[in-house]
């Protein structure tokens, strides 16, 4: 079973994310893999250490995106593709998809597993275009995977009110949640393989697209800015008699936060 | 010369170590008294079996022996990462990474390294290593009245040693006794000593630290067969010099993991507390001790990083590992004071880690050669050369009396 898995590489966000000028101030940050891709690399070696074949995992980014093509073969991955290229920079979902889509149009592929949503961006929009610039079906938001025989999937996603278990013919995409696994890290062994194993490293030309398709120049979408969260204000103690704290307590809430509205 | 250069396989061997840390190692330490030497049982053996499948168990022990064979500077950058916890400071990873072993152990035979030290390191058992006595501790070659009496294939161990850790709870440690009452320096020996030998003793007593508690241990005619000497007879104190050195660059980096984890903690509460209507952070006397600790810290990570990869190439670091040691105990001791300041009362409750670390802190200016000792090692190798020409200058001018 071959099966390609993008990935991004966001700021880490345990760190403290700085917006200037209404973008996202990129430099002196540390970068990781975002993590639901951690679960669709995790879903990915899973498959394949049960059917065999080989994991390729891409990512599209600048240089900084070859640190997390090399964790994700440290983790077990068999090769890395990374698009680097100053003209994808600022594409839009509809952008990265294209550029996915003709990555994993190089080679014979039976699956394709993204993560939910960039953790960045919260967006969710470039697994949904890519399943369909390559006319795959696409199970989203997968918390369970089964897979008795190669051709076929068995997957539980979650919706809101319950899961819904579907029968998959591949090939197809889906799409990680983080409760489908626990990612792995990566064994001592698997770092020092690593290096070995072969990372391609391609322009937009090598694909066949010219930059006015994605980048800026081809995004339908644009962000106009980012904002800061408001710093939350801090919140109020209350002490004294458990009975009496909760009636004012209540009494808050009712009428000053209005919740019950 | 080159700025360091930390490879992506060394970046990502840290990024696992510290996920471990965090994922793993702070929530079980949670669930024990903040005092505990050490976690759970059960916590300890899951961990830790999790981090040999990894392949990241004993990553210092040299390859032949299963390890993970990292140098010097590798393991300085990885201690970093795996102290940052509340027992981190004399109980690094809480041990799930494997502990240490008496460095002289090494000098010895394949067959002494295959029975003792491979073993040791496998299971994780706890070792001691016994030098200091009451006498003192820093000046062996003075201070050591323990005794070992070379009878036929055994010698006879009498004596006592004190501030020996873990010896009440190890299996074997290395014990040096004076064998040749004579010979000064050149008459002490190492001894592999088995803590079921009978005439051996090890009495905990308690400290400023409740981890890697101290003993005094006692020898009664314990009698040791001579197989089990490391080195030849006299060989002690010249053992493993240059291996106790390489080591002092990890250790110096446990002090800067902890300065690390402390300051760390600091910065993000300074943005959080509020007092007389104002962030901590807006005050000026707060973030110059702030300013203070981050120069503290890069000071001493370029110092240990320094002496690491000199020690790597093979070059005589015994000096600038001195340098390491102070520096990186004192640069703690003044980061973990100002930690507790600014975060006041809760500095010092067992709320947080920084207590622990504040009072275990204090034992690092003492424990593996004082400040003072160290210092006298620095200013030895600063003055050696000249007086070396003052000497030759005087016994040239005693030679020659009448020259002019």
């Amino acid at each position: 079973m071959n099966i390609v898995v993008p990935i991004k590489s966001v700021i880490d966000v345990e760190l403290n994310i700085r917006v200037q000028e209404g973008k996202i101030a990129k430099d002196g940050m540390s970068y990781i893999i975002s993590k639901w891709d951690e679960n669709a690399i995790e879903a990915a070696l899973q498959l394949k250490e049960k059917h065999g074949g080989e994991v390729t995992v891409v990512s599209v980014g600048p240089d900084r995106a070859s640190e997390s093509l090399r964790k994700a073969l440290a983790m077990g991955a068999d090769k890395a593709v990374h698009v680097n290229d100053p003209a994808a920079e600022d594409s839009d979902s509809f952008g990265f998809a294209k550029i996915l889509a003709k990555v994993a149009q190089r080679g014979p592929f039976d699956l394709i597993i993204t993560g939910k949503q960039a953790q960045d961006t919260d967006m969710g929009g470039t697994g949904p275009i890519l399943a369909e610039l390559l006319g795959l079906p696409q199970v989203y938001n997968v918390i369970k995977l089964e897979s008795d025989e190669p051709s076929t999937l068995k997957l539980n996603r979650l919706g809101h009110q319950g899961q819904e278990m579907v029968e998959l013919k591949l090939p197809a995409l889906i799409a990680a949640n983080d409760s489908l696994n626990e990612p792995r890290l990566a064994s001592l062994r698997g770092i020092m393989a690593a290096k070995k194993k072969p990372l391609d490293v391609l322009k937009l030309a090598d694909l066949g697209l010219s930059p006015d398709e994605v980048g800026a120049k081809g995004a339908r979408v644009r962000t106009l800015e980012f904002q800061p969260p408001k710093r939350r204000a801090a919140g109020k103690k209350f002490e004294g008699d458990a009975e009496e704290v909760t009636r004012k307590v209540m009494d808050l809430l009712a009428n000053e936060a209005k919740i019950f509205a | 010369m080159n700025s360091f250069m930390i490879s992506d396989e060394l970046k990502m061997v840290v990024e696992q170590v510290r996920r471990i840390i965090e994922d793993d190692v702070i929530p079980a330490e949670s669930r024990v008294d903040p005092d505990a030497p050490e976690l759970a049982e059960e916590d300890y053996q899951r961990i830790s079996k999790k981090v040999r499948s990894l392949g990241l168990y004993a990553l210092e022990l040299p390859r032949k022996y299963g390890g993970g064979g990292m140098g010097t500077f590798e393991m300085s950058v990885i201690a970093e990462a795996m102290g940052q916890h509340r027992m981190g400071l004399y109980n690094i990873g809480c041990g799930v990474f494997g502990r240490h072993i008496p460095e002289s152990i090494w000098s010895g035979t394949e067959e002494q390294i295959q029975q003792y030290a491979v073993p040791a390191i496998q299971q994780g058992t706890h070792t001691f290593f016994a030098i200091t006595e009451p006498g003192g501790g820093s000046d062996p070659a003075n201070a050591i009245q323990t005794r070992a009496e070379r009878k036929g294939d055994r010698y006879i161990l009498n004596g006592s040693k004190i501030f020996i850790s873990h010896a009440h709870e190890a299996e074997w440690g290395v014990v040096y006794a004076r064998s040749n009452p004579e010979a000064g320096r050149k008459g002490i020996s190492a001894f592999i000593v088995e803590t079921k030998t009978p005439g051996f003793t090890a009495k905990p007593f308690k400290v400023i630290r409740t981890a890697a508690i101290p003993n005094v241990v006692t020898f009664e005619d314990c009698e040791i067969p001579v197989k089990n000497r490391i080195g030849e007879d006299g060989q002690g104190l010249s053992l493993a010099l240059n291996m106790l050195s390489r080591k002092r660059f990890p250790y110096s980096a446990t002090n800067l993991s902890v300065a690390v984890a402390a300051h760390k903690r600091t910065v993000e509460y300074a943005n959080q507390r509020k007092t007389f209507g104002e962030y901590l952070a807006d005050r000026q006397a707060i973030q110059w001790m702030l300013a203070d600790s981050e120069l503290d810290i890069r000071t001493t990570r370029l110092l240990i990083w320094d002496g690491a990869m000199r020690a790597d190439r093979d070059e005589d670091i015994r000096v600038l590992a001195s340098m390491a040691k102070v520096y990186s105990s004192e640069a703690l001791g003044r980061v973990i004071d100002r930690c507790v300041q600014i975060h006041g009362g809760y500095g010092v409750t067992k709320e947080f880690p920084l207590e622990r670390w504040y009072r275990e802190a204090r034992v690092r200016r003492i424990g593996e050669g004082p400040s003072e000792v160290h210092r006298m090692v620095i200013a030895r190798d600063l003055l050696r050369a000249g007086r070396d020409q003052r000497k030759a200058r005087e016994r040239s001018q005693a030679a020659t009396p009448a020259a002019r």
